[in-house]
C-alpha cells in the first residue's frame, strides 16, 4: 500500500501543480522528499535545507503530526501513512 | 535592428520589467514575475543577452533563475547556492548576481547572506562555494548588520579575472588578486563611527560601490560612515564627503558619459534612515567628490522615502539616464543627468534594486 502525499499552497507550483500523489514506500520523511524530488527536481530544495534540515516555513505532517515534533526527517513512515506539505501561515511583517 | 533600454527591478513582491524602445521616451512595463516573491537583484549580462534574478523565498528558500527573453520566461537554475554539508551555515537569500569576465561568459557569482560567495560556471544552474573566503579566521567574530550578514557586492577587474573585490556588511571589503584563493581586507582610511576602534584593519559596515568601464581604479563607495573615492582599485580609500549634508546613505552611481560624475542619495542618519530635511535629494558631484550639489528639480518639496542599496543606476545613453526606485514603490528617471526628474511609476511594492541596461 502506498502513501498518499497532499501538497498545499504555493508549494503545489513546484510540484507541477499536483495536490494529491500516491508514492511507493518511503523509509521516512527524508527519503519521501527524496522520491518526490526524483518526480519534481528541485522540489527537495525547497522543502528542506542544505542540510536536509525542514526549512522553517515548511511543516510536514505524518497524519495528524508534524514531523518535528516526532522524529523530523528521520520520522518513519508506514504504508497508508497520510503525510501533508504545508506551508506555514506566517508572515505579516512584510 | 531596434534598441531596447531596461530597466528591471527587484522588488519585495516580485521581479518588474520595463522597457522603452523610441529613445526612453515611454516605457512598457511587464510583472510581477515571481508573484509574491522577495527579488534582491535583477541583472542583464549582455554577454549572454540573459536576464537573471534572485529570489528570497523565506519559505522555499533562495534561488537564482534566468530568462532568455526579458523576463517573459523564466528557468530556475537546478540547484540554489548551497553551503557544504557539515557547516551548519544554511543560505538564506541571495542578495547580488554579477556577471563574470569577459574572457568567461558562462560564469557568474553571486553573494548571499549569510556572507559567502559563489560561483557558477554553467548560467546559475549549479554554484560552488569560494572556500577562502569562507575560512576567513576573522569569521567567527563577523557581526550582521540591520540587513543581515550579506556580502552584497561583487566587483569583477575587467583586466584582469583573478582580481575580484566583494563587500559584506559589518565586516568591511575584501580583494583577491589570485581568483578567490586568497583574500585580504582593504578598508584603509574607512571610518568605522560605531566601533571603539575609529580606522579599523576589519568591521566597517560598506553599503554600496560604483565603478566606471573606463576607469577601472577608481571607485566610488558610500559606507555607513561616509562617502569616499580609491583611486588605486580599492587598495586605499580617500574621504569625499565634503558638503554633502550627511555621510549616511546607500546608493550610489557613475555617470557613463562623464565617469567623474557621480550620484549619492545621503540619509539623516543610520538610527532614523529618513531623507535630509525631510525632502529627498540625490547629490552629484561633477569633479569625482570634490564638491557636491543637490538635483531635486521634479522630485516632492517634502518627502519620507528613501532609496536601497541596489536601488540607483545609470544607463548608457547620451546624456546619461539616472534611475531611482524608493522603498515606497515610486521609480523615478532623469533623462538629463540627474538635472530634473520624471516619475515613470509609482505603486510598485517596495524596490530593492533597479539596474538598466541596453539590449
Amino acid at each position: 500500500m502506498a502513501l498518499k502525499v497532499h501538497v498545499s499552497g504555493h508549494l503545489r507550483g513546484y510540484a507541477m501543480g499536483a495536490l494529491d500523489m500516491e508514492v511507493e514506500r518511503a523509509k521516512d520523511v527524508l527519503a519521501l522528499v527524496v522520491a518526490l524530488d526524483k518526480k519534481f527536481p528541485g522540489f527537495k530544495d525547497r522543502l528542506l535545507d542544505e542540510h536536509d534540515r525542514t526549512r522553517i516555513y515548511i511543516n510536514i505532517f505524518v497524519n495528524q503530526d508534524n514531523a518535528r515534533d516526532l522524529h523530523g526527517e528521520a520520522t518513519k513512515l508506514n504504508d497508508g501513512d497520510v503525510i501533508y506539505i504545508l506551508p506555514s501561515v506566517a508572515g505579516g511583517m512584510r | 535592428m531596434k534598441q531596447t533600454s531596461l530597466i528591471m527591478l527587484g522588488t519585495r513582491k516580485g521581479a518588474f520589467v520595463f522597457e522603452s524602445q523610441d529613445g526612453r521616451r515611454t516605457w512598457k512595463s511587464s510583472g510581477p514575475y515571481f508573484r509574491g516573491e522577495p527579488i534582491f537583484h535583477v541583472t542583464y549580462d549582455r554577454r549572454t543577452s540573459t536576464m537573471y534574478a534572485a529570489l528570497a523565498n523565506d519559505f522555499t528558500g533562495t534561488k537564482v533563475a534566468r530568462s532568455a527573453d526579458r523576463g517573459r520566461t523564466w528557468k530556475l537554475g537546478r540547484t540554489p547556492p548551497k553551503f557544504p554539508k557539515g557547516s551548519d551555515w544554511s543560505a538564506k537569500r541571495v542578495w547580488h548576481i554579477e556577471p563574470g569576465h569577459e574572457d568567461e561568459q558562462d560564469t557568474l557569482y553571486c553573494g548571499i547572506d549569510p556572507a559567502a560567495l559563489f560561483k557558477s560556471t554553467d548560467r546559475g544552474d549549479t554554484w560552488t562555494l569560494n572556500r577562502a573566503l569562507f575560512d576567513q579566521p576573522t569569521r567567527p567574530k563577523w557581526n550582521p548588520g540591520a540587513g543581515g550578514l550579506c556580502l552584497h557586492t561583487i566587483m569583477v577587474d575587467s583586466r584582469d579575472k583573478d582580481t575580484m573585490q566583494v563587500a559584506i556588511s559589518s565586516v568591511g571589503n575584501l580583494k583577491t588578486t589570485d581568483g578567490g584563493e586568497t583574500w585580504k581586507f582593504k578598508n584603509k582610511n574607512i571610518r568605522q563611527d560605531f566601533g571603539p576602534v575609529k580606522y579599523p584593519e576589519w568591521g566597517q559596515c560598506p553599503h554600496h560601490f560604483a565603478r566606471h568601464p573606463s576607469r577601472p581604479n577608481v571607485i566610488y563607495h558610500q559606507n555607513h560612515c561616509g562617502q569616499y573615492r580609491s583611486d588605486d582599485n580599492g587598495e586605499t580609500w580617500k574621504d569625499i564627503q565634503g558638503n554633502l549634508p550627511s555621510r549616511f546613505g546607500f546608493a550610489v552611481a557613475v555617470d557613463y558619459n562623464d565617469p567623474k560624475r557621480v550620484y549619492v542619495a545621503p540619509e539623516e542618519s543610520g538610527a532614523a534612515r529618513l531623507p535630509v530635511g525631510e525632502r529627498f535629494q540625490v547629490w552629484g558631484s561633477d569633479d569625482e567628490g570634490k564638491s557636491w550639489s543637490p538635483l531635486d528639480k521634479g522630485l516632492p518639496r517634502k518627502s519620507f522615502f528613501t532609496v536601497y542599496r541596489e536601488g540607483m543606476d545609470t544607463d548608457e545613453d547620451d546624456p546619461s539616464g539616472v534611475y531611482f526606485g524608493t522603498a515606497t514603490g515610486q521609480l523615478y528617471f532623469s533623462k538629463n543627468a540627474g538635472e530634473s526628474w520624471n516619475l515613470v511609476a509609482e505603486g510598485l511594492p517596495p524596490i530593492l534594486s533597479v539596474n538598466a541596461s541596453r539590449a
